[in-house]
Protein backbone atom coordinates (compact mmCIF):
# COMPACT_ATOMS: atom_id res chain seq x y z
CA UNK A 1 0.00 0.00 0.00
CA UNK A 2 2.86 2.29 0.80
CA UNK A 3 5.10 1.45 -2.65
CA UNK A 4 1.64 2.18 -4.15
CA UNK A 5 1.21 5.60 -2.95
CA UNK A 6 4.78 6.52 -3.18
CA UNK A 7 4.00 5.82 -6.97
CA UNK A 8 0.75 7.78 -7.31
CA UNK A 9 2.24 10.78 -5.59
CA UNK A 10 5.34 10.43 -7.63
CA UNK A 11 3.08 10.32 -10.79
CA UNK A 12 1.15 13.55 -9.76
CA UNK A 13 3.99 15.54 -8.97
CA UNK A 14 5.23 14.41 -12.24
CA UNK A 15 2.24 15.57 -14.19
CA UNK A 16 2.20 18.47 -12.18
CA UNK A 17 5.58 19.58 -12.53
CA UNK A 18 5.93 19.30 -16.29
CA UNK A 19 5.11 22.65 -17.56
CA UNK A 20 7.06 25.58 -16.77
CA UNK A 21 7.16 28.94 -18.27
CA UNK A 22 8.47 27.59 -21.79
CA UNK A 23 5.93 25.04 -22.42
CA UNK A 24 3.51 26.81 -21.67
CA UNK A 25 4.33 30.29 -23.99
CA UNK A 26 5.44 27.50 -26.40
CA UNK A 27 2.53 25.58 -26.54
CA UNK A 28 0.21 28.58 -26.80
CA UNK A 29 2.28 30.33 -29.67
CA UNK A 30 2.38 26.86 -31.82
CA UNK A 31 -1.40 26.41 -31.54
CA UNK A 32 -2.15 30.36 -32.22
CA UNK A 33 0.21 29.96 -35.38
CA UNK A 34 -0.17 27.11 -36.60
CA UNK A 35 -3.34 25.27 -35.18
CA UNK A 36 -3.31 21.41 -34.17
CA UNK A 37 0.25 20.86 -36.96
CA UNK A 38 3.02 20.88 -34.24
CA UNK A 39 1.03 17.97 -31.71
CA UNK A 40 2.90 15.30 -33.01
CA UNK A 41 6.38 17.13 -32.01
CA UNK A 42 5.06 17.16 -28.29
CA UNK A 43 4.29 13.84 -28.33
CA UNK A 44 7.22 12.49 -29.97
CA UNK A 45 9.48 14.74 -27.55
CA UNK A 46 7.55 13.35 -24.57
CA UNK A 47 8.45 9.73 -25.98
CA UNK A 48 12.15 10.95 -26.00
CA UNK A 49 12.15 12.41 -22.02
CA UNK A 50 10.31 9.19 -21.33
CA UNK A 51 13.57 7.35 -22.86
CA UNK A 52 16.27 9.26 -21.22
CA UNK A 53 14.35 10.08 -18.11
CA UNK A 54 13.87 6.79 -17.38
CA UNK A 55 17.66 5.90 -18.02
CA UNK A 56 18.69 8.36 -15.86
CA UNK A 57 16.80 7.23 -13.11
CA UNK A 58 17.84 3.80 -13.57
CA UNK A 59 21.42 4.82 -13.39
CA UNK A 60 20.64 6.55 -10.35
CA UNK A 61 19.38 3.53 -8.86
CA UNK A 62 21.76 1.10 -10.39
CA UNK A 63 24.69 2.32 -10.55
CA UNK A 64 24.40 4.99 -8.05
CA UNK A 65 25.66 7.88 -10.67
CA UNK A 66 23.79 11.06 -11.36
CA UNK A 67 24.57 12.47 -14.77
CA UNK A 68 27.39 15.10 -14.31
CA UNK A 69 29.32 12.56 -12.30
CA UNK A 70 28.71 10.02 -15.57
CA UNK A 71 29.64 12.85 -17.47
CA UNK A 72 33.09 13.78 -16.24
CA UNK A 73 34.29 10.35 -16.36
CA UNK A 74 32.90 9.30 -20.32
CA UNK A 75 33.78 12.87 -21.63
CA UNK A 76 36.81 13.66 -19.85
CA UNK A 77 37.95 17.24 -18.43
CA UNK A 78 37.83 19.02 -21.22
CA UNK A 79 34.78 18.21 -22.44
CA UNK A 80 33.14 17.51 -19.63
CA UNK A 81 33.86 21.23 -18.41
CA UNK A 82 32.48 22.87 -21.47
CA UNK A 83 29.02 21.12 -21.03
CA UNK A 84 29.33 22.42 -17.48
CA UNK A 85 29.24 25.36 -18.16
CA UNK A 86 27.00 25.38 -21.19
CA UNK A 87 24.09 23.32 -18.98
CA UNK A 88 24.76 25.35 -15.61
CA UNK A 89 24.29 28.85 -17.85
CA UNK A 90 21.23 27.82 -19.30
CA UNK A 91 19.79 26.49 -15.73
CA UNK A 92 20.60 29.65 -14.88
CA UNK A 93 18.76 31.78 -17.53
CA UNK A 94 16.07 28.90 -17.25
CA UNK A 95 15.69 29.75 -13.54
CA UNK A 96 15.73 33.31 -14.11
CA UNK A 97 12.64 32.85 -16.64
CA UNK A 98 10.86 31.00 -14.54
CA UNK A 99 11.04 33.05 -11.37
CA UNK A 100 10.06 36.22 -13.92
CA UNK A 101 7.11 34.27 -14.69
CA UNK A 102 6.19 33.81 -11.37
CA UNK A 103 6.89 37.50 -10.50
CA UNK A 104 3.95 38.15 -13.82
CA UNK A 105 1.87 36.43 -11.91
CA UNK A 106 1.76 37.74 -8.93
CA UNK A 107 1.65 41.06 -9.92
CA UNK A 108 -1.54 39.80 -12.60
CA UNK A 109 -2.98 38.02 -9.57
CA UNK A 110 -2.77 41.06 -6.83
CA UNK A 111 -1.58 44.36 -8.72
CA UNK A 112 1.98 45.67 -7.54
CA UNK A 113 5.41 46.37 -8.47
CA UNK A 114 7.46 43.43 -10.86
CA UNK A 115 10.37 43.80 -9.50
CA UNK A 116 9.23 43.48 -5.80
CA UNK A 117 7.19 40.41 -6.48
CA UNK A 118 10.48 38.82 -8.22
CA UNK A 119 12.11 39.48 -4.65
CA UNK A 120 9.20 38.20 -2.69
CA UNK A 121 9.44 34.89 -5.13
CA UNK A 122 13.13 34.00 -4.44
CA UNK A 123 12.93 34.71 -1.05
CA UNK A 124 10.36 32.22 -0.75
CA UNK A 125 11.54 29.81 -2.89
CA UNK A 126 15.39 29.94 -0.86
CA UNK A 127 13.43 29.32 2.75
CA UNK A 128 11.38 26.75 0.73
CA UNK A 129 14.60 24.30 -0.19
CA UNK A 130 15.89 25.60 3.11
CA UNK A 131 13.27 24.05 5.05
CA UNK A 132 11.85 21.20 3.42
CA UNK A 133 13.34 17.76 2.76
CA UNK A 134 13.73 16.82 -0.97
CA UNK A 135 10.71 14.92 -1.21
CA UNK A 136 8.59 17.69 -0.23
CA UNK A 137 9.97 19.87 -2.03
CA UNK A 138 8.84 17.94 -4.76
CA UNK A 139 5.92 17.01 -3.64
CA UNK A 140 4.71 20.13 -2.60
CA UNK A 141 4.97 22.21 -5.88
CA UNK A 142 4.40 18.92 -8.35
CA UNK A 143 0.75 18.38 -6.57
CA UNK A 144 -0.13 22.11 -6.04
CA UNK A 145 0.72 22.61 -9.83
CA UNK A 146 -2.20 20.24 -10.33
CA UNK A 147 -4.30 23.40 -10.48
CA UNK A 148 -3.07 23.73 -14.11
CA UNK A 149 -5.18 20.94 -15.24
CA UNK A 150 -7.56 23.51 -15.40
CA UNK A 151 -6.24 24.32 -18.66
CA UNK A 152 -6.81 20.56 -20.03
CA UNK A 153 -10.35 20.87 -18.47
CA UNK A 154 -10.58 24.32 -20.49
CA UNK A 155 -9.10 22.45 -24.02
CA UNK A 156 -12.02 19.92 -23.51
CA UNK A 157 -15.08 22.43 -22.90
CA UNK A 158 -13.87 24.31 -26.12
CA UNK A 159 -14.74 21.50 -28.19
CA UNK A 160 -12.07 21.62 -30.37
CA UNK A 161 -12.57 19.64 -33.93
CA UNK A 162 -11.00 16.34 -32.31
CA UNK A 163 -10.64 15.01 -36.35
CA UNK A 164 -8.25 18.02 -36.71
CA UNK A 165 -6.43 17.26 -33.16
CA UNK A 166 -6.04 13.99 -34.04
CA UNK A 167 -4.86 14.68 -37.32
CA UNK A 168 -1.72 17.21 -35.90
CA UNK A 169 -0.75 14.13 -34.23
CA UNK A 170 0.71 12.87 -37.35
CA UNK A 171 3.84 13.88 -38.62
CA UNK A 172 3.86 16.64 -40.72
CA UNK A 173 5.55 19.55 -42.82
CA UNK A 174 3.75 22.14 -44.30
CA UNK A 175 4.72 22.09 -47.59
CA UNK A 176 2.49 24.61 -48.93
CA UNK A 177 3.44 26.99 -46.94
CA UNK A 178 6.05 29.78 -47.96
CA UNK A 179 9.37 30.01 -47.22
CA UNK A 180 9.23 32.24 -43.73
CA UNK A 181 6.06 30.46 -42.35
CA UNK A 182 8.42 26.81 -43.13
CA UNK A 183 11.37 28.26 -41.01
CA UNK A 184 9.34 29.19 -38.48
CA UNK A 185 7.57 25.75 -38.61
CA UNK A 186 10.83 24.43 -38.33
CA UNK A 187 12.10 26.77 -35.17
CA UNK A 188 8.81 25.77 -33.35
CA UNK A 189 9.70 21.95 -33.98
CA UNK A 190 13.34 22.89 -32.25
CA UNK A 191 12.08 24.89 -29.71
CA UNK A 192 9.16 22.58 -28.40
CA UNK A 193 11.60 19.47 -28.60
CA UNK A 194 14.17 21.67 -26.04
CA UNK A 195 11.50 22.92 -23.83
CA UNK A 196 10.10 19.10 -23.41
CA UNK A 197 13.68 17.76 -23.18
CA UNK A 198 15.21 20.35 -21.29
CA UNK A 199 18.84 19.05 -20.08
CA UNK A 200 17.86 19.99 -16.13
CA UNK A 201 15.17 17.68 -16.12
CA UNK A 202 17.66 15.22 -16.21
CA UNK A 203 20.12 16.17 -13.92
CA UNK A 204 17.60 16.84 -11.52
CA UNK A 205 15.47 14.27 -11.87
CA UNK A 206 18.47 11.71 -11.48
CA UNK A 207 19.97 13.59 -8.70
CA UNK A 208 16.22 13.35 -7.05
CA UNK A 209 16.78 9.13 -7.31
CA UNK A 210 20.23 9.63 -5.41
CA UNK A 211 18.09 12.45 -3.37
CA UNK A 212 15.35 9.41 -2.42
CA UNK A 213 18.47 6.84 -1.42
CA UNK A 214 16.56 4.79 -4.58
CA UNK A 215 17.68 1.15 -5.59
CA UNK A 216 16.88 -1.89 -7.64
CA UNK A 217 13.79 -1.84 -5.42
CA UNK A 218 13.37 1.49 -7.00
CA UNK A 219 13.02 0.34 -10.88
CA UNK A 220 9.07 0.19 -11.36
CA UNK A 221 8.29 3.54 -9.21
CA UNK A 222 11.18 4.97 -11.98
CA UNK A 223 9.43 3.55 -14.75
CA UNK A 224 5.91 4.66 -13.89
CA UNK A 225 6.78 8.15 -12.93
CA UNK A 226 8.52 8.77 -16.27
CA UNK A 227 5.94 6.65 -18.56
CA UNK A 228 2.93 7.45 -16.69
CA UNK A 229 4.05 10.79 -15.15
CA UNK A 230 5.48 12.41 -17.92
CA UNK A 231 2.90 11.29 -20.77
CA UNK A 232 -0.13 12.95 -18.59
CA UNK A 233 2.35 16.01 -17.98
CA UNK A 234 2.28 16.07 -21.50
CA UNK A 235 -1.22 15.91 -22.19
CA UNK A 236 -1.55 19.19 -19.90
CA UNK A 237 0.88 20.40 -22.55
CA UNK A 238 -0.97 19.96 -25.51
CA UNK A 239 -4.02 20.80 -23.83
CA UNK A 240 -2.76 24.54 -23.41
CA UNK A 241 -1.37 23.95 -27.28
CA UNK A 242 -5.31 23.06 -28.25
CA UNK A 243 -7.10 25.66 -26.59
CA UNK A 244 -4.73 28.28 -27.88
CA UNK A 245 -5.93 26.75 -31.83
CA UNK A 246 -9.12 27.71 -30.48
CA UNK A 247 -9.35 30.63 -28.63
CA UNK A 248 -6.33 32.81 -30.11
CA UNK A 249 -5.58 31.65 -34.03
CA UNK A 250 -8.80 33.08 -35.26
CA UNK A 251 -8.18 36.42 -33.38
CA UNK A 252 -4.53 37.03 -34.40
CA UNK A 253 -3.33 36.82 -30.75
CA UNK A 254 0.17 35.25 -31.23
CA UNK A 255 0.43 35.24 -26.40
CA UNK A 256 3.31 37.57 -26.08
CA UNK A 257 3.47 36.96 -22.32
CA UNK A 258 2.33 34.42 -20.08
CA UNK A 259 -0.24 36.30 -18.68
CA UNK A 260 -2.34 36.24 -22.66
CA UNK A 261 -2.34 33.29 -22.22
CA UNK A 262 -4.75 32.24 -18.90
CA UNK A 263 -7.82 34.44 -21.20
CA UNK A 264 -7.90 30.46 -22.84
CA UNK A 265 -9.33 29.33 -19.42
CA UNK A 266 -11.49 32.86 -19.12
CA UNK A 267 -13.53 32.07 -21.81
CA UNK A 268 -15.10 28.78 -20.23
CA UNK A 269 -14.68 29.03 -16.89
CA UNK A 270 -14.32 32.82 -16.23
CA UNK A 271 -12.72 34.46 -12.95
CA UNK A 272 -12.71 31.13 -11.28
CA UNK A 273 -11.12 29.32 -14.05
CA UNK A 274 -8.53 32.35 -14.03
CA UNK A 275 -7.85 31.49 -10.20
CA UNK A 276 -7.14 28.46 -10.86
CA UNK A 277 -4.64 28.99 -13.94
CA UNK A 278 -2.58 31.92 -11.91
CA UNK A 279 -2.64 29.78 -9.09
CA UNK A 280 -1.69 26.75 -10.91
CA UNK A 281 1.25 28.79 -13.09
CA UNK A 282 2.90 30.22 -9.64
CA UNK A 283 3.25 26.54 -8.20
CA UNK A 284 4.14 25.26 -12.21
CA UNK A 285 6.83 27.88 -12.28
CA UNK A 286 7.98 28.03 -8.64
CA UNK A 287 8.72 24.29 -8.96
CA UNK A 288 10.57 24.61 -12.42
CA UNK A 289 12.82 27.72 -10.61
CA UNK A 290 13.47 25.22 -7.71
CA UNK A 291 14.90 22.60 -10.12
CA UNK A 292 16.55 24.68 -12.07
CA UNK A 293 18.39 26.25 -9.22
CA UNK A 294 18.90 22.91 -7.98
CA UNK A 295 19.88 21.34 -11.01
CA UNK A 296 22.93 24.15 -11.29
CA UNK A 297 24.23 22.87 -7.74
CA UNK A 298 24.28 19.76 -8.16
CA UNK A 299 26.32 19.73 -11.60
CA UNK A 300 28.67 21.90 -10.37
CA UNK A 301 28.89 19.78 -6.64
CA UNK A 302 29.08 16.65 -9.04
CA UNK A 303 31.79 17.41 -11.69
CA UNK A 304 33.93 18.82 -9.22
CA UNK A 305 33.27 16.02 -6.38
CA UNK A 306 32.01 17.77 -3.50
CA UNK A 307 29.36 16.19 -0.93
CA UNK A 308 26.13 17.24 -2.29
CA UNK A 309 22.58 16.76 -1.62
CA UNK A 310 19.69 18.28 0.05
CA UNK A 311 19.16 14.97 2.40
CA UNK A 312 21.85 16.19 4.02
CA UNK A 313 22.41 18.48 6.26
CA UNK A 314 23.81 21.92 5.18
CA UNK A 315 26.51 21.87 7.80
CA UNK A 316 27.84 18.81 5.90
CA UNK A 317 27.71 20.35 2.06
CA UNK A 318 28.74 24.18 2.24
CA UNK A 319 30.15 24.20 -0.83
CA UNK A 320 26.72 22.34 -2.69
CA UNK A 321 24.48 24.81 -0.23
CA UNK A 322 26.58 28.06 -0.80
CA UNK A 323 26.30 26.88 -5.56
CA UNK A 324 22.49 26.31 -4.92
CA UNK A 325 21.97 29.59 -3.01
CA UNK A 326 24.08 31.98 -5.51
CA UNK A 327 22.24 29.87 -8.52
CA UNK A 328 19.19 31.65 -6.88
CA UNK A 329 21.13 35.35 -6.36
CA UNK A 330 21.84 34.84 -10.02
CA UNK A 331 19.14 34.12 -11.25
CA UNK A 332 17.08 37.06 -9.29
CA UNK A 333 19.92 39.39 -10.69
CA UNK A 334 18.93 38.51 -14.06
CA UNK A 335 15.14 38.82 -13.50
CA UNK A 336 15.62 42.59 -11.87
CA UNK A 337 17.32 43.46 -14.60
CA UNK A 338 14.20 44.15 -16.56
CA UNK A 339 14.91 41.39 -19.21
CA UNK A 340 11.56 39.82 -20.12
CA UNK A 341 10.77 36.46 -19.22
CA UNK A 342 9.96 36.00 -22.41
CA UNK A 343 13.86 36.99 -23.84
CA UNK A 344 15.33 35.09 -21.22
CA UNK A 345 13.17 31.73 -22.71
CA UNK A 346 13.84 32.03 -26.29
CA UNK A 347 17.85 32.03 -24.73
CA UNK A 348 17.49 29.41 -22.89
CA UNK A 349 15.53 27.40 -25.30
CA UNK A 350 18.16 27.97 -28.06
CA UNK A 351 20.83 27.27 -25.80
CA UNK A 352 19.91 23.89 -23.72
CA UNK A 353 19.32 22.03 -27.35
CA UNK A 354 22.57 22.94 -28.19
CA UNK A 355 23.52 21.26 -24.81
CA UNK A 356 21.33 18.22 -25.12
CA UNK A 357 23.65 15.73 -27.38
CA UNK A 358 26.87 16.65 -24.49
CA UNK A 359 24.19 15.49 -21.69
CA UNK A 360 22.62 12.48 -23.26
CA UNK A 361 25.97 10.59 -24.55
CA UNK A 362 27.67 10.12 -21.05
CA UNK A 363 23.92 8.79 -20.08
CA UNK A 364 23.70 6.79 -23.26
CA UNK A 365 27.17 5.15 -22.84
CA UNK A 366 26.80 4.55 -18.55
CA UNK A 367 23.22 3.12 -19.21
CA UNK A 368 24.79 0.09 -21.98
CA UNK A 369 27.87 -0.32 -19.89
CA UNK A 370 27.08 -3.86 -18.02
CA UNK A 371 29.62 -2.85 -15.67
CA UNK A 372 28.13 -0.58 -14.79
CA UNK A 373 24.39 -1.68 -14.46
CA UNK A 374 25.07 -5.68 -14.69
CA UNK A 375 21.28 -7.17 -15.62
CA UNK A 376 20.22 -3.40 -15.77
CA UNK A 377 21.96 -2.30 -18.78
CA UNK A 378 19.64 -0.69 -21.81
CA UNK A 379 17.57 -3.72 -23.87
CA UNK A 380 17.12 -3.11 -27.50
CA UNK A 381 14.86 -0.70 -27.02
CA UNK A 382 16.18 1.62 -25.04
CA UNK A 383 19.11 1.13 -27.38
CA UNK A 384 17.03 2.11 -30.40
CA UNK A 385 15.27 4.85 -29.14
CA UNK A 386 17.95 6.15 -27.15
CA UNK A 387 20.07 6.50 -30.22
CA UNK A 388 17.41 7.17 -32.73
CA UNK A 389 16.76 10.21 -30.28
CA UNK A 390 20.08 11.28 -29.68
CA UNK A 391 20.67 11.63 -33.84
CA UNK A 392 17.67 13.75 -33.94
CA UNK A 393 18.89 15.87 -31.46
CA UNK A 394 22.17 16.46 -32.63
CA UNK A 395 20.44 17.36 -35.84
CA UNK A 396 18.34 19.70 -34.31
CA UNK A 397 20.97 21.46 -31.95
CA UNK A 398 23.06 21.89 -35.68
CA UNK A 399 19.50 24.13 -36.80
CA UNK A 400 18.37 25.99 -33.11
CA UNK A 401 20.81 28.76 -33.66
CA UNK A 402 20.60 29.84 -38.00
CA UNK A 403 16.61 28.87 -37.25
CA UNK A 404 16.24 32.01 -34.11
CA UNK A 405 18.52 33.80 -36.32
CA UNK A 406 16.53 33.40 -39.28
CA UNK A 407 12.78 33.81 -37.72
CA UNK A 408 13.66 36.10 -34.99
CA UNK A 409 12.81 33.38 -32.52
CA UNK A 410 9.72 32.14 -34.38
CA UNK A 411 8.04 35.58 -34.57
CA UNK A 412 8.62 36.25 -38.34
CA UNK B 1 24.51 66.67 -61.38
CA UNK B 2 25.19 62.78 -61.95
CA UNK B 3 26.18 62.72 -58.37
CA UNK B 4 23.23 64.81 -56.98
CA UNK B 5 20.81 62.68 -58.58
CA UNK B 6 22.78 59.53 -57.15
CA UNK B 7 22.57 60.66 -54.07
CA UNK B 8 18.74 61.63 -53.79
CA UNK B 9 18.03 58.27 -55.46
CA UNK B 10 19.97 56.69 -52.57
CA UNK B 11 18.35 58.81 -49.78
CA UNK B 12 14.75 58.10 -51.60
CA UNK B 13 15.70 54.45 -51.10
CA UNK B 14 16.92 54.66 -47.58
CA UNK B 15 13.35 56.78 -46.77
CA UNK B 16 11.55 53.93 -48.56
CA UNK B 17 13.12 51.14 -46.69
CA UNK B 18 12.95 52.93 -43.86
CA UNK B 19 9.30 52.96 -43.55
CA UNK B 20 8.84 49.30 -43.84
CA UNK B 21 8.65 47.40 -40.37
CA UNK B 22 10.74 44.67 -39.82
CA UNK B 23 8.29 41.62 -40.13
CA UNK B 24 9.30 40.09 -36.50
CA UNK B 25 8.17 43.78 -34.72
CA UNK B 26 5.15 44.09 -36.96
CA UNK B 27 3.72 40.61 -35.78
CA UNK B 28 4.46 41.83 -32.64
CA UNK B 29 2.41 44.77 -32.46
CA UNK B 30 -0.08 42.83 -34.55
CA UNK B 31 -0.21 40.71 -31.56
CA UNK B 32 -0.38 43.36 -28.59
CA UNK B 33 -3.10 44.82 -30.72
CA UNK B 34 -5.36 41.62 -31.02
CA UNK B 35 -3.98 40.74 -27.07
CA UNK B 36 -5.46 44.07 -26.46
CA UNK B 37 -9.17 43.19 -27.86
CA UNK B 38 -9.23 39.88 -26.40
CA UNK B 39 -8.56 41.48 -23.51
CA UNK B 40 -11.31 43.99 -23.45
CA UNK B 41 -13.57 41.63 -24.83
CA UNK B 42 -13.19 39.18 -21.56
CA UNK B 43 -13.50 41.86 -19.52
CA UNK B 44 -16.39 43.60 -21.04
CA UNK B 45 -17.91 39.78 -20.48
CA UNK B 46 -16.86 39.73 -16.67
CA UNK B 47 -15.24 36.77 -17.71
CA UNK B 48 -11.85 38.15 -15.57
CA UNK B 49 -10.70 39.98 -12.32
CA UNK B 50 -10.17 43.16 -12.42
CA UNK B 51 -6.40 43.20 -10.76
CA UNK B 52 -5.77 41.11 -13.59
CA UNK B 53 -6.71 42.82 -16.43
CA UNK B 54 -5.25 45.76 -15.13
CA UNK B 55 -1.91 44.04 -14.77
CA UNK B 56 -2.00 42.91 -18.31
CA UNK B 57 -3.10 46.15 -19.93
CA UNK B 58 -0.17 47.22 -18.30
CA UNK B 59 1.78 44.65 -19.78
CA UNK B 60 0.55 45.74 -23.38
CA UNK B 61 1.36 49.55 -23.14
CA UNK B 62 4.92 48.43 -22.13
CA UNK B 63 5.03 46.14 -25.14
CA UNK B 64 4.30 48.85 -27.58
CA UNK B 65 5.74 51.34 -25.97
CA UNK B 66 8.73 49.43 -26.90
CA UNK B 67 7.50 49.25 -30.45
CA UNK B 68 7.13 53.26 -31.00
CA UNK B 69 10.75 53.67 -32.46
CA UNK B 70 10.40 50.56 -35.06
CA UNK B 71 10.29 52.20 -38.25
CA UNK B 72 6.78 51.43 -40.20
CA UNK B 73 5.40 51.45 -36.80
CA UNK B 74 5.36 54.58 -35.01
CA UNK B 75 2.01 56.11 -36.38
CA UNK B 76 0.31 52.56 -35.87
CA UNK B 77 1.59 51.74 -31.97
CA UNK B 78 0.68 55.38 -30.99
CA UNK B 79 -3.04 54.68 -32.58
CA UNK B 80 -2.78 51.66 -30.66
CA UNK B 81 -1.92 53.10 -27.30
CA UNK B 82 -4.67 56.34 -27.49
CA UNK B 83 -7.14 53.14 -28.39
CA UNK B 84 -5.97 51.08 -25.42
CA UNK B 85 -5.81 54.17 -23.63
CA UNK B 86 -9.91 54.84 -24.10
CA UNK B 87 -10.51 51.17 -24.04
CA UNK B 88 -12.28 51.79 -27.71
CA UNK B 89 -12.31 47.66 -28.31
CA UNK B 90 -13.75 48.07 -32.16
CA UNK B 91 -11.21 50.89 -33.40
CA UNK B 92 -8.39 48.07 -31.32
CA UNK B 93 -10.07 45.38 -33.55
CA UNK B 94 -9.89 47.78 -36.73
CA UNK B 95 -5.95 48.15 -36.49
CA UNK B 96 -5.56 44.64 -35.60
CA UNK B 97 -6.99 43.53 -38.62
CA UNK B 98 -5.33 46.67 -41.08
CA UNK B 99 -1.70 44.93 -39.13
CA UNK B 100 -2.70 41.46 -40.05
CA UNK B 101 -3.50 42.43 -43.82
CA UNK B 102 0.28 44.35 -43.92
CA UNK B 103 1.02 41.03 -42.57
CA UNK B 104 -0.24 38.93 -45.30
CA UNK B 105 0.93 41.33 -47.82
CA UNK B 106 4.97 40.28 -46.92
CA UNK B 107 3.61 36.88 -47.11
CA UNK B 108 2.61 35.81 -43.93
CA UNK B 109 -0.26 33.34 -43.97
CA UNK B 110 -1.86 32.95 -40.52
Amino acid sequence: MGGLIEIVLGIMTAVGGFVDVSELTFAAQAGSRFGYSLLWVFALATVGIIVFGEMSGRVAAVARQPVFAAMRQRLGLGVGLFTLIASTMVSLVTCAAELGGMALVLKLAFSGEYRLWAAVSVVTLVVTVWVLPFKWIERLFGILGLAMLVYAAAAVALHPPWAEVARGLAPQFPLSAGRQDSLAYGYFVVAIASAVMFPYETYFYSSGGIEEHWTRKDLMVNRLTTGVGFSLGSLLAMAILIAAAVIFRPVHVGPQAPGTVVLEVAAPFGKTGVAFALFGMLLAFGGAAVETCLAAAYSVAQFFGWPWGRYRKPAETPRFTLAWLIAFLIAAALVMTGIEPLQLVEWSIVFSIVVLPLTYLPLLLIANDKKFMGTEANGWIANVLGWSFYVALAVAALAAIPLFVLTSGGQK
Amino acid sequence: MRLRIGLAILAAAGAASAAEPDPAKLAQARSLVAEAVALDRAEAAGRVPRAYAQALRENLVDGLDKLKQEPGLAGVVQAALADLRRRDTAALAALRDRLVAQERSHGRAD
